[in-house]
C-alpha cells in the first residue's frame, strides 16, 4: 500500500507533517505541572538537596515521590481537595509529625486489613498514620507472627499484612530521621550520616558531621513557619553541600528535573498519538498522516532514548538492571526496529507496531516502578558493569525482537482474515518482514543466553544451571530456531510464520514474566495476583490470535476475494 | 527384621561405596567431649571460637549480624520487620562501679528516650522488672519515649527501648533496642525469652599459677640418653640440655614466646653473628628445612659460622614452630663438629616432640 | 553419495524431525520449570534432563492444595534430556551428510551447528564427571577439605593415625534397617534410622520423651523430619540424620545420633562424637561428602560490604592464602564476586558467607569440560555473524534494487 505520488500533494498535505512535528515539540517543551505549594519557601532547592537512601545518593524529590509511591500509589498526595508534591508531604513528615499523620497516604484495598483497624466501612481508599495508630500493635504482632510463614505459602491476607508492616516502617524510620543519611561524609571514603547519628556525635564531644548545625536549622525553621530562614539556611547548606560533593548536587539537581519532566509519560502520550494518527491514515487521507504519524515515532524514540542515557548516567549502570528498565529498553528496541523496518518496506505496519509496542511497554513500566527506586542499587553479584551491559542487553534485544515479530504476526493476521489489504505483494513483503525479525531475534536471544552462561560460569562456575529463569531464556531461543526451521523445511509459509511468531509472545512472557511467578500464584485458591491475573488474560488473547490464524486460508477475506492489485 | 544388607562392599567392586581418606591433621583440636553448637552460631568475631562466654536461643526471625570489631559489643542482631529492620545489640563491660549500677545505667539510658532522670532506685519500678536466670542478678528495662509532637497527647508512645542487664561471671551484658513502640511492643515477648535464655557457660578451671599456665600449649618430648638436662633454670629457657664429647660441647635447649618476637630477619640476623657468620639484607638468602614436631611442620635453619683464630669453629641449629599464639624454639649450639654429628638426633628428638593444648570448657 | 545410504539419512537428517525435537525440548524444559516447584532443581535436572524418558504428572501444573497429599493424577511420557539430545546428534550430523557440501555459503551454518553441538556435549560433561563443593573457612583459619552439600557420608576416623585414618561410607549405603560390616571398618553398623531432611532441636532436661539414641549428642538434642526440600524453597539443602547402632564383636557399643546439623569445636567442621572400642577411641560423623585436597586455604579476611544504611550486599571477597608445597606455591590471592581463582583445574569461587560474617564459603568447582562452552559460544558467534551476516547482505541487495 505505498503511496505513489500519482497527484501533486496539496499543500496542506505537506505541511501537516510538519505542523505535526511542530505540536510534539511544544508539547515537549512545556514545563511540568507541579502542584501548588507555599512559594514563600524555596521547596524546589530543598527538592535537589541529595541525600544518601536505600544505599544510593539521590535528590529529597526521589526520596519523597518514592516513598509515597510505596505508601499511596501515586506520587503526589490529595488533602483537603488540594494536591500535595511528594517534597511538601516529606518536609511535613520531617518538620510537623502531626500535620503530616493526618495525610492519608496508605493505601489499603484488602476489607480484612481493613477490618483490623476498624475502617471496613470507609469508602476510602487511602488511610493516615492517625486512623491507623491504634491498632498498630496489632499489625505488627500478627506480621510477626507471618514472618514465620515461608513467603511462597502466604495467603493474599497475610501478604497485605507483611506489606502495610513494612510500609509502617518506612514511614515511622523517616519519622524519626532514621535510615535518611542526610548529611555528607566528613572525610573521603567515609558514609553520609543520618541526623540522629550526628546528634549523638556531637552531644558525646565528636566533630559533628558538616551541616548538622545548618540542617538542623534549616528544618527548625520550616517547622516554626518561617521562610527567611529557611531559605538562608538552605542556601548556606546548598553552598556547603557544593563544595563538598559537587557531582552529587549535579546529579541530584539533573534527577529531580527528570523526576519532573517524567520523559517516559510524556512519550507515552507521543506514542498514543501517533498510533491514533496512523489509525486515521486508513480511513483516508493516509499519505500526510502517515508521515507525521513516522515523525512523532522519530521524535519519541529520541525523548525515549534522552531517557534511558539519563537514567544510565545517574545510575551508573548499564540500561537494564532491573525489571522496570528492562520494559523500558524492550520498547526501545522495538521502536528502533520497526524505525529500520518502515524504511524498508514503507506501509505504516512498523509505524503502528512501533506507536503501539512504545506505549505498552511504557505502560508496563509505569506499574513495575509501583516499587519504589527504580534506580535502586544492585546485589553483589549483579554487580558487574560488563555483564549488564553485554548479556542483559543483548538478551533484552532478543525479547524485543521476538515480540516484534509476534507483532508482526498478529498484525499479519488481522489484516489478512479481517481486511483484503493483504495483496499477493504485501503477503510477500510481511513475511519477509517476519522472517528478518525472526532471524534478527535468534541471533540475539541465542547470543545473549550464551553470554548469561558464561557470565554464570564466571560468577558461580556452571554455565547451565537449569533454574526458571535460564530454562525461560533457552525457550526462546528454541522457539525462534523452530519457527525459522519450520521455514526452511518448508512446514510454514507466511500464515504459518505468522501463527508460530505469535506463539513467542507467549513463549517471551513466560520467560520474562512466569519465572517470577512460579510457585507463588499457585498456593492460594481463589486469590490471583494482579500481575498473574494480567499475563494470563495476554496469553488467552495469543491464543486467541492464533486460533483466528488457524482457519484455513480460504475463509480470510484477502484470499477469498480475487487479488486486489495495489 | 535385619537386613544383612552391604556386605558385598569386600573387595574392589562398589568402588564408590566405601572410602579411605587421609585426614589431615586438625591443628586446633581439642579432647574430644565437647559441646555441640546450635545451628546459628552465635559467636563474635573469629578468634579462637572455642570459648564462648555467653550462649543464648535466639528467636527465629532475628538475624545475627557480622561482628562489629568494636571491643565492646559483642554481638548485633536485626529485629521486626524483614525489610525494615531494627538493631538489638548486646554489650559486654568489665565490671565496674558504673557498669554495675542500676542507677547510672537507666538513667543514661532514660537520657536517650528523652526522659527525665530519677533520684533514687525506688522511683524505677516503672522501669525495671527482675528476671529469672539461673544463678544470676538480671533486669528488664522499658523506657517509652515522649510523643514525636509536643502538641500531642494521645494514647501510644513512638518510641520503645527494651533493654536488660545481666551481671555475667566476669562482665556486665547489656542488650538493648529502640525503635517505633508498635514494633518493639510486639517485640516483648520475644525480647524476654532471649533474655532468659542467656547461660554463661563454666569457665576454664583455674589452675595452681605455674610458669606452665592453664592458656599456653605444653611440650611433651622424650631425651636420649646422652644428652644431659642442665639443672640450672635459665632465663628465658624452659629446659637446656648438654652433650659433652671429650672437650667438645654443645648446649640444647627450648625457648617459647607468646605474642611478638621481633622480626624474622632481625632474629637471623642476631644468630649468624652469633656463629661469626656475616648477616643477610633479604630472608631469600638464608636457606631453611622443613622439620616436623609431631603434626607441627616448622623450618630449621642450619648455621656453621667459620673457623676463628684458634681454629675452631661454632655451630647453631635452631627450630622454630608455631602453635597458634605461642612460638617455639629449639636451639643447639656449640662445637661445629659435635652438633654436626648430632644433627640427626636433634632432627629426631624434635620429631618426637608432642605439643599439647590445654583443655578447655 | 550412496544412494542406499541416501535412502536412509533422508527421513533421519530431515528438518522436519528437527522441528519436532525442537518442539519437545521446549515441552520437556517448560515441565521440568513446574516440576521444579517441587522438587530440588538437582532432582529436576536428574529427572528431566539427565535421563532418557521422563514421567511427567500432569499434577505439577496444578494449583498445590496448602497442605496434605496430592491425588494421583495420570501424566504422560517425554523423551529425556540424553534422549533428545542423542536425537538432535543423529538429526544434524545426518543433515549435514546429507544436504550440506563444504561449501563458502554453508559455512556460518556449519559453525553454528558444531557450536551446538559442543554446548551439548559439553552439558553431558558435565553432568556426569563435574564435582561441585564447597569450602567453608573461618576468618584466621585454613582448610584443606571441601564438601558437597548434595550428599552425605558417614564418617569414622582414627584419631590416633596419621594416614589412612577416614573411612567413609556412601550415602547410597545409609539405608534403614541394614547393617553395615567391612573389614575396613572398625565396627559394625546398623542402621536404624534414616531421616532425608530433619532439623534439630534442643532436649530440655526434664524430657519426658527418651533421648533417640543412649551415646553422644542425642542426649542433649533431638532430630525432627521436616519435608525435603524443592527448588524454591528457602533452605537449598537436605540436612539429614541418622540413628545408628555400633556392635563390635557381639558387644554393643551403644547408639549414636549423627547429623551434619551440629557443628564441633570449630563452628564448621561437623561434630565428631567418640566411640571407645576396647580401649580405643573412634570419631563417628554424619558428614556432607568431603573432598580432601593437596593444598590448603587458609582465610586471611573475608569483607562484606553493604550499601550505606541498607543490608544490601555490595561486594563480598576472600582474601586467601593458598599453600601447595608439593607444588612451592605459596601465594596470596583475592577472590571475589565474578572473580575467581583458577588453579590445578579447579575453579574456586566466592559463594557465600559463614553467619555473622566469621567466614567465607568458597565453590570449588572442578568441571573437566569448562571450556567447551567457552568454544561453542566463539564458534557460534562467528557462525552466526557469518550467516546472517550474508543473508542480510543478499537481503539488502535485492532490497536495493
Amino acid at each position: 500500500m505505498t503511496v505513489h505520488a500519482s497527484r501533486p500533494r496539496s499543500a496542506l498535505a505537506i505541511v501537516f507533517p510538519w505542523l505535526v512535528i511542530f505540536g510534539c515539540f511544544v508539547y515537549l517543551f512545556m514545563p511540568s505541572r507541579q502542584p501548588a505549594h507555599d512559594e514563600r519557601f524555596d521547596v524546589d532547592g530543598f527538592a535537589k538537596l541529595p541525600v544518601s537512601y536505600r544505599g544510593r545518593v539521590k535528590p529529597i524529590d526521589s526520596v519523597a515521590r518514592n516513598t509515597l509511591l510505596v505508601l499511596s500509589g501515586r506520587q503526589t498526595l490529595e488533602h483537603a481537595n488540594k494536591t500535595i508534591a511528594a517534597t511538601s508531604w516529606l518536609l511535613d513528615v520531617l518538620t510537623r509529625p502531626t500535620k503530616a499523620a493526618d495525610y492519608k497516604v496508605f493505601r489499603i484495598d484488602h476489607p480484612d486489613v481493613l477490618t483490623m483497624f476498624g475502617l471496613q466501612h470507609s469508602p476510602r481508599k487511602r488511610f493516615a498514620f492517625s486512623e491507623l495508630r491504634a491498632h498498630l500493635k496489632d499489625l505488627f504482632e500478627r506480621a510477626t507472627a507471618i514472618d514465620a510463614v515461608p513467603s511462597q505459602r502466604r495467603d493474599a491476607y497475610q501478604i497485605k499484612v507483611m506489606e502495610l508492616a513494612s510500609q509502617v516502617s518506612v514511614f515511622d524510620k523517616l519519622r524519626h530521621y532514621r535510615n535518611l543519611h542526610m548529611l555528607p561524609p566528613a572525610k573521603e571514603g567515609q558514609d553520609w550520616t543520618t541526623m540522629p547519628d550526628a546528634r549523638h556525635a556531637q552531644h558525646s564531644g565528636a566533630l559533628p558531621s558538616p551541616g548538622f548545625e545548618v540542617v538542623s536549622d534549616m528544618l527548625l525553621a520550616f517547622k516554626d513557619g518561617k521562610p527567611q530562614a529557611f531559605n538562608a539556611a538552605l542556601s548556606n547548606y546548598q553552598a556547603l553541600l557544593t563544595l563538598r560533593q559537587p557531582t552529587a548536587v549535579q546529579k541530584a539537581s539533573l534527577e529531580t528535573s527528570f523526576n519532573r519532566y517524567a520523559p517516559f509519560y510524556r512519550g507515552l502520550t507521543l506514542y498514543v498519538a501517533a498510533a491514533v494518527l496512523v489509525f486515521l491514515s486508513w480511513l483516508g487521507w493516509s499519505g500526510p498522516l502517515r508521515r507525521a504519524a513516522f515523525f512523532v515515532v522519530v521524535i519519541t524514540i529520541v525523548l525515549h532514548t534522552l531517557g534511558l542515557t539519563t537514567r544510565v548516567y545517574l545510575s551508573g549502570r548499564p540500561p537494564v538492571t532491573n525489571l522496570y528498565s528492562s520494559a523500558v529498553f524492550i520498547g526501545w528496541g522495538v521502536v528502533i526496529m520497526c524505525i529500520v523496518l518502515e524504511r524498508l518496506y514503507r506501509n505504516s505496519i512498523p509505524t503502528l507496531l512501533a506507536a503501539v509496542m512504545g506505549f505498552l511497554t511504557l505502560i508496563i513500566a509505569h506499574h513495575l516502578a509501583s516499587g519504589g527506586d527504580t534506580m535502586a542499587v544492585l546485589v553483589a553479584v549483579l554487580d558487574t558493569n560488563f555483564w549488564l551491559a553485554t548479556h542483559v542487553v543483548v538478551i533484552t534485544i532478543g525479547y524485543s525482537a521476538t515480540y516484534l515479530a509476534g507483532l508482526i504476526g498478529i498484525v499479519y493476521i488481522v489484516r489478512g482474515l479481517l481486511t483484503n489489504t493483504l495483496t499477493k505483494q504485501e503477503n510477500r513483503r510481511m513475511g519477509q518482514m517476519l522472517y528478518g525479525v525472526l532471524c534478527f531475534a535468534l541471533l540475539f536471544s541465542f547470543v545473549g543466553t550464551i553470554l548469561g552462561g558464561i557470565w554464570a560460569d564466571q560468577s558461580w562456575g556452571r554455565f547451565w544451571g537449569w533454574d526458571p529463569k535460564e530454562n525461560g531464556a533457552v525457550l526462546i531461543v528454541l522457539w525462534n530456531a523452530l519457527v525459522l526451521h519450520a521455514r526452511w523445511g518448508g512446514m510454514a509459509q507466511q500464515r504459518g510464520l505468522a501463527v508460530l511468531a505469535v506463539f513467542g509472545n507467549i513463549v517471551t512472557s513466560w520467560s520474562w514474566f512466569g519465572t517470577n511467578m512460579l510457585g507463588v500464584g499457585l498456593h492460594s485458591y481463589g486469590f490471583i495476583d494482579t500481575a498473574v491475573f494480567w499475563l494470563l488474560v495476554f496469553i488467552a488473547s495469543q491464543l486467541l490470535f492464533i486460533s483466528l490464524g488457524s482457519i484455513p486460508l480460504r475463509y480470510w477475506r484477502s484470499f477469498s476475494a480475487p487479488a486486489v492489485r495495489a | 527384621m535385619l537386613m544383612l544388607g552391604a556386605i558385598l562392599m569386600i573387595g574392589c567392586d562398589g568402588d564408590e561405596a566405601i572410602r579411605v581418606y587421609d585426614a589431615p591433621p586438625d591443628e586446633h583440636e581439642h579432647e574430644h567431649e565437647h559441646a555441640a553448637t546450635a545451628p546459628q552460631p552465635p559467636t563474635a568475631a573469629g578468634g579462637s571460637g572455642m570459648v564462648r562466654p555467653i550462649t543464648w536461643q535466639a528467636p527465629a526471625g532475628w538475624q545475627i549480624q557480622p561482628a562489629s570489631g568494636s571491643a565492646t559489643r559483642f554481638a548485633t542482631f536485626l529485629i521486626g520487620p524483614a525489610d525494615d529492620p531494627i538493631d538489638l545489640t548486646v554489650v559486654a563491660l568489665p565490671a565496674t562501679n558504673m557498669s554495675r549500677s542500676v542507677l547510672a545505667n537507666v538513667n543514661r539510658w532514660l537520657d536517650q528516650m528523652g526522659r527525665e532522670r530519677l533520684e533514687d532506685v525506688a522511683q524505677f519500678d516503672r522501669y525495671i522488672k527482675p528476671i529469672e536466670l539461673p544463678g544470676l542478678r538480671a533486669l528488664l528495662v522499658e523506657i517509652a519515649g515522649p510523643p514525636l509532637d509536643d502538641e500531642e497527647e494521645d494514647g501510644d508512645p513512638e518510641q520503645l527501648m527494651l533493654a536488660a542487664i545481666i551481671q555475667g561471671p566476669r562482665l556486665v551484658w547489656f542488650v538493648k533496642s529502640v525503635g517505633p513502640y508498635p514494633v518493639l511492643a510486639a517485640e516483648r515477648q520475644r525480647f524476654a525469652s532471649f533474655v532468659r535464655s542467656i547461660r554463661f557457660p563454666a569457665t576454664t578451671p583455674t589452675k595452681p599459677p605455674i610458669s606452665e599456665s592453664s592458656d599456653v600449649v605444653t611440650i611433651r618430648y622424650q631425651v636420649p640418653d646422652h644428652w644431659h638436662k642442665d639443672p640450672q633454670q635459665r632465663p628465658m629457657r624452659l629446659v637446656t640440655f648438654i652433650v659433652e664429647d671429650g672437650s667438645r660441647r654443645a648446649d640444647m635447649w627450648i625457648s617459647r614466646f607468646a605474642g611478638s618476637v621481633g622480626s624474622p630477619l632481625m632474629n637471623i640476623n642476631r644468630w649468624r653473628r652469633q656463629v661469626g657468620l656475616p648477616g643477610i639484607d633479604d630472608l631469600g638468602q638464608q636457606a631453611t628445612e622443613d622439620i616436623s614436631a609431631g603434626d607441627t611442620t616448622g623450618s630449621m635453619l642450619d648455621l656453621a659460622g667459620p673457623k676463628d683464630a684458634a681454629g675452631r669453629a661454632s655451630r647453631l641449629l635452631i627450630a622454630l614452630f608455631n602453635t597458634g599464639n605461642t612460638k617455639w624454639f629449639f636451639r643447639m649450639h656449640g662445637d661445629d663438629q659435635l652438633v654436626a654429628r648430632e644433627k640427626e638426633t636433634f632432627v629426631q628428638f624434635i620429631g618426637r616432640v608432642q605439643f599439647v593444648e590445654p583443655s578447655r570448657e | 553419495m550412496n544412494d542406499r545410504i541416501k535412502n536412509i539419512l533422508k527421513p533421519v537428517g530431515s528438518l522436519r524431525i528437527t522441528v519436532v525435537l525442537l518442539a519437545l525440548a521446549v515441552v520437556l524444559i517448560f515441565c521440568a520449570t513446574w516440576a521444579q516447584i517441587d522438587l530440588g532443581i538437582w532432582a529436576v535436572v536428574n529427572e528431566y534432563f539427565r535421563s532418557l524418558v521422563v514421567w511427567v504428572p500432569i499434577r505439577i501444573f496444578l494449583p498445590r492444595p496448602a497442605a496434605g497429599e496430592l491425588a494421583r493424577f495420570p501424566g504422560f511420557p517425554l523423551p529425556g534430556g540424553y534422549l533428545l539430545g542423542a536425537a538432535f546428534l543423529v538429526n544434524l550430523i545426518a543433515a549435514h551428510l546429507l544436504r550440506f557440501k563444504l561449501a563458502w555459503k554453508r559455512a556460518g551454518i556449519f559453525m553454528i551447528h558444531t557450536a551446538i553441538i559442543l554446548l551439548l556435549v559439553g552439558e553431558a560433561i558435565t553432568g556426569n564427571f563435574a564435582v561441585e563443593a564447597q569450602m567453608p573457612i573461618l576468618e584466621g583459619r585454613s582448610s584443606r577439605w571441601a564438601q558437597d552439600i548434595r550428599e552425605v557420608e558417614l564418617a569414622i576416623r582414627d584419631p590416633d593415625k596419621d594416614v589412612q585414618n577416614e573411612v567413609a561410607i556412601d550415602h547410597a549405603m545409609l539405608k534403614p534397617e541394614t547393617l553395615l560390616r567391612h573389614e575396613l571398618l572398625p565396627f559394625d553398623i546398623e542402621i536404624e534410622r534414616y531421616m532425608l531432611n530433619c532439623s534439630v532441636v534442643r532436649r530440655s532436661p526434664n524430657d519426658p520423651e527418651p533421648a533417640q539414641a543412649s551415646r553422644g549428642i542425642a542426649l542433649q538434642w533431638r532430630v525432627h523430619r521436616i519435608p525435603d526440600v524443592t527448588g524454591i524453597s528457602k533452605q537449598n539443602v537436605n540436612y539429614p540424620a541418622a540413628i545408628v547402632r555400633l556392635t563390635h564383636g557381639g558387644q554393643s557399643l551403644g547408639s549414636y545420633m549423627v547429623t551434619p546439623h551440629l557443628q564441633g569445636h570449630d563452628d564448621v567442621a561437623v561434630l565428631e562424637q567418640p566411640v571407645q572400642v576396647e580401649g580405643k577411641t573412634y570419631l563417628i560423623s554424619l558428614r556432607f561428602r568431603r573432598y580432601y585436597k593437596p593444598y590448603s586455604v587458609h582465610l586471611i579476611d573475608f569483607k562484606h560490604d553493604k550499601y550505606t544504611g541498607t543490608t544490601v550486599p555490595s561486594n563480598y571477597s576472600s582474601e586467601v592464602q593458598l599453600v601447595d608445597p608439593a607444588n612451592h606455591e605459596d601465594r596470596k590471592v583475592l577472590i571475589y564476586m565474578n572473580n575467581p581463582l583458577r588453579y590445578r583445574g579447579e575453579t574456586f569461587f566466592q559463594a557465600s558467607f559463614l553467619k555473622g560474617d566469621i567466614g567465607t564459603v568458597l565453590a570449588i568447582v572442578d568441571n573437566p569440560g569448562w571450556q567447551l562452552p567457552y568454544l561453542a559460544c566463539t564458534l557460534g558467534a562467528i557462525g552466526l555473524l557469518v550467516h546472517f551476516g550474508i543473508t542480510l547482505t543478499r537481503f539488502l541487495k535485492r532490497t536495493a534494487k
